[in-house]
C-alpha cells in the first residue's frame, strides 16, 4: 500500500508545481476580489482529482498489469486510489485555510467560522465526487471515463439550478444543519460503498 | 527432478482464440524458452500464471502452491520483466526503488544499487530518457533485487540490439548458475533461446506442439535435402515437415529413422519450428 502511495506522488509530482502555481493564482483573485471560496472551492478539488490524474499515467505506461504481476492484491490497488484521494482531499483542505485566514485577517471581511465551514464542505464534496467517479474510471478507463466525468460534475450542479428555477424551496436553517451535522457519516458511508463497487469491478478486469 | 512451475490442462477462451489445453512443467534449476509466433498464446499463458487474466480451466502451481489461492506468497519469490516498461515516464532509477522496498518483503537496496551500477543505468534520470535496452535493463534489475527464485520474462530481448540482448542473455546465464533459480522465457527470437535454454515449449495456435529438452530436440532432428526423385523414395512416416523447391525438397526427419545412405544435416531449433508450422505439403 505505502510502495503504491509513493508511487502516486512520484507520478504526480509535476502537477504538484501548477497546483502551487494555482494557488498562488486563486490566493491573489480572492485577495482582490474578497472571494475565498473560489481558492478552497478550485484547490480542493484539483487536489482530489489527482487519483485520476495518477490512473491516467498509469494506464500510459500499463502500470496496473506490473503491479498486479508483484505481491500486490488487486483490492489494495483500488483502495490506494481512494486513500491517495482522500490524503490529498485532506492536504488541499490543510492548504487553503491559512491563506483564507490570512487573508480575512487583513480584509477583515471573512470570519473564521465561514472559512473552516468553507473548506469543510468543499472537502466533503471533493470526496462525493471521489466516490462518485472513481466507479467509473475503474470500470472504463480514465480515456472513455473523462467524458462520464463531466455528467457527475454537471448533473447536481444542473439539477440544483432547476430546483432554483422552479422556486423549490431552500431547505430551512434546521434541516441544513441536521444534514451538515450527518454529513460526515454519509460521505464516510457513500466511499465505502463506492470503494466495494470499485473493487468488485476491479477483481473482474482482465490486463 | 523437482518441479518449479506446473501448467496442466490450461483452458482460455477469447473470440477467434484458444489458449487449448496448455501442459509445461518447468524443472528447478533449468532456463524453458517458450517460443512461438506473434499471436500464438504465450503472453496469454504467461498472464495466465500471473493471474492476470481469468483462466477458464486448468491448473498452475508454482513452487507447488496454487497461483490464484497463494497468489501473494508466490509473487513474492517471481521476478516478472513484461515486454514493455511499466513505470512512469517522469520516474526515474531512484524512486523505483523507493517504490519496491515497500511492495517486496526481501526487497534488498544495496542488491539494487549495485545492479543499476553494473547496467550503466542513471537512477537520477527520468525513465522517458532511457531507451528500450536501459528501459528492459530497469526492469530486470528490479525483478533481480528481490531475491526472486524464478524470473518469468515475456519477450524480454526483443526489440533490443544485438549486444544488449547478449548482455541480457548473459545475466540470466549468470542468474541461473544457482540451482534454486529457473527461468521461463517467452521470445521469438530463437537464436537467443538456443544461446542459453536447456528447454524448449512451442506454441502454435494456442496449443502446445512440443516441450522438450533442447538437446533431445536437435538430436531427434535431421534436415535432409535430395531431389525431387530421391523424395519419392524415402518412407514417409520419418518426415515431419517438408518444403519443395524448384532445386529439390528440403525434408525435417527422425534422424534415428532415417536408413542409411542419405545425408542429413543437423536441424536447428528454427528449422524444427519452420518445418512443422509451414512445411506441411508431404
Amino acid at each position: 500500500m505505502k510502495g503504491l502511495l509513493i508511487k502516486d506522488l512520484l507520478a504526480i509530482k509535476r502537477q504538484g508545481r501548477i497546483i502551487l502555481a494555482m494557488l498562488v493564482f486563486y490566493v491573489i483573485y480572492a485577495a482582490a476580489f474578497r472571494n475565498i471560496s473560489m481558492l478552497s472551492g478550485m484547490i480542493v478539488m484539483l487536489c482530489a482529482m489527482m487519483p485520476i490524474t495518477a490512473m491516467a499515467y498509469d494506464e500510459k505506461c500499463k502500470w496496473d498489469k506490473y503491479a498486479l504481476a508483484m505481491p500486490i492484491p488487486r483490492k489494495t490497488v483500488v483502495l490506494s486510489k481512494y486513500l491517495f484521494g482522500i490524503l490529498l482531499d485532506a492536504a488541499g483542505v490543510t492548504a487553503v485555510i491559512p491563506f483564507s485566514m490570512a487573508i480575512s485577517f487583513f480584509t477583515k471581511a471573512f470570519v473564521l467560522k465561514d472559512i473552516l465551514l468553507t473548506s469543510a464542505v468543499v472537502g466533503g464534496l471533493a470526496l462525493v465526487f471521489l466516490a462518485l467517479i472513481l466507479p467509473v474510471m475503474f470500470k472504463f478507463g480514465v480515456e472513455k471515463g473523462r467524458l462520464l466525468m463531466m455528467l457527475a460534475i454537471f448533473v447536481p450542479v444542473a439539477l440544483v439550478m432547476i430546483a432554483a428555477k422552479l422556486g423549490i424551496q431552500a431547505p430551512s436553517e434546521q434541516t441544513v444543519k441536521l444534514l451538515m451535522f450527518s454529513a460526515p457519516a454519509a460521505v464516510a458511508a457513500m466511499l465505502f460503498a463506492s470503494y466495494k463497487i470499485s473493487a468488485a469491478i476491479y477483481a473482474k478486469k482482465e490486463f | 527432478m523437482e518441479t518449479v512451475m506446473e501448467l496442466k490442462n490450461l483452458v482460455k477462451q477469447y473470440e477467434g482464440f484458444r489458449l487449448d489445453n496448455v501442459n509445461i512443467t518447468l524443472p528447478k534449476g533449468s532456463i524453458m524458452g517458450f517460443v512461438g509466433e506473434n499471436g500464438a498464446g504465450k503472453s496469454t499463458t504467461i498472464k495466465l500464471i500471473l493471474n492476470l487474466i481469468h483462466r477458464d480451466s486448468g491448473a498452475v502451481t508454482v513452487f507447488g502452491l496454487d497461483n490464484i489461492k497463494d497468489e501473494r506468497q508466490i509473487k513474492e519469490d517471481i521476478g516478472v520483466v513484461l515486454d514493455e516498461s511499466s513505470f512512469p515516464d517522469n520516474m526515474n532509477a531512484a524512486s523505483v526503488g523507493k517504490i519496491m522496498r515497500h511492495i517486496y518483503k526481501n526487497w534488498d537496496s544495496a542488491v539494487y544499487a549495485g545492479r543499476l551500477q553494473a547496467f550503466a543505468l542513471p537512477p537520477e534520470k527520468p525513465v522517458k530518457d532511457y531507451s528500450r535496452g536501459m528501459k528492459m535493463k530497469l526492469s530486470i534489475a528490479v525483478a533481480l533485487s528481490h531475491k526472486a527464485k524464478l524470473l518469468i520474462l515475456d519477450e524480454a530481448t526483443s526489440g533490443l540490439d544485438p549486444i544488449v540482448r547478449d548482455e541480457i542473455l548473459d545475466i540470466f546465464m549468470e542468474f541461473i548458475q544457482d540451482e534454486e533459480h529457473s527461468i521461463f522465457l517467452s521470445s521469438h527470437i530463437i537464436s537467443d533461446l538456443e544461446k542459453i535454454d536447456d528447454y524448449i515449449t512451442f506454441i502454435h495456435k494456442g496449443k502446445i506442439l512440443f516441450s522438450e529438452p533442447k538437446d533431445d530436440l536437435i538430436y531427434r532432428y535431421g534436415v535432409l535435402k535430395c531431389t525431387a526423385q530421391e523424395y519419392e523414395t524415402v518412407d514417409k512416416s520419418v518426415v515431419k515437415g517438408c518444403r519443395k523447391n524448384r532445386f529439390g525438397v528440403e525434408t525435417l526427419v527422425l534422424r534415428e529413422e532415417m536408413p542409411a545412405g542419405y545425408t542429413v544435416d543437423p536441424a536447428s531449433i528454427e528449422d524444427i519450428m519452420l518445418f512443422m508450422i509451414r512445411g506441411d505439403e508431404k
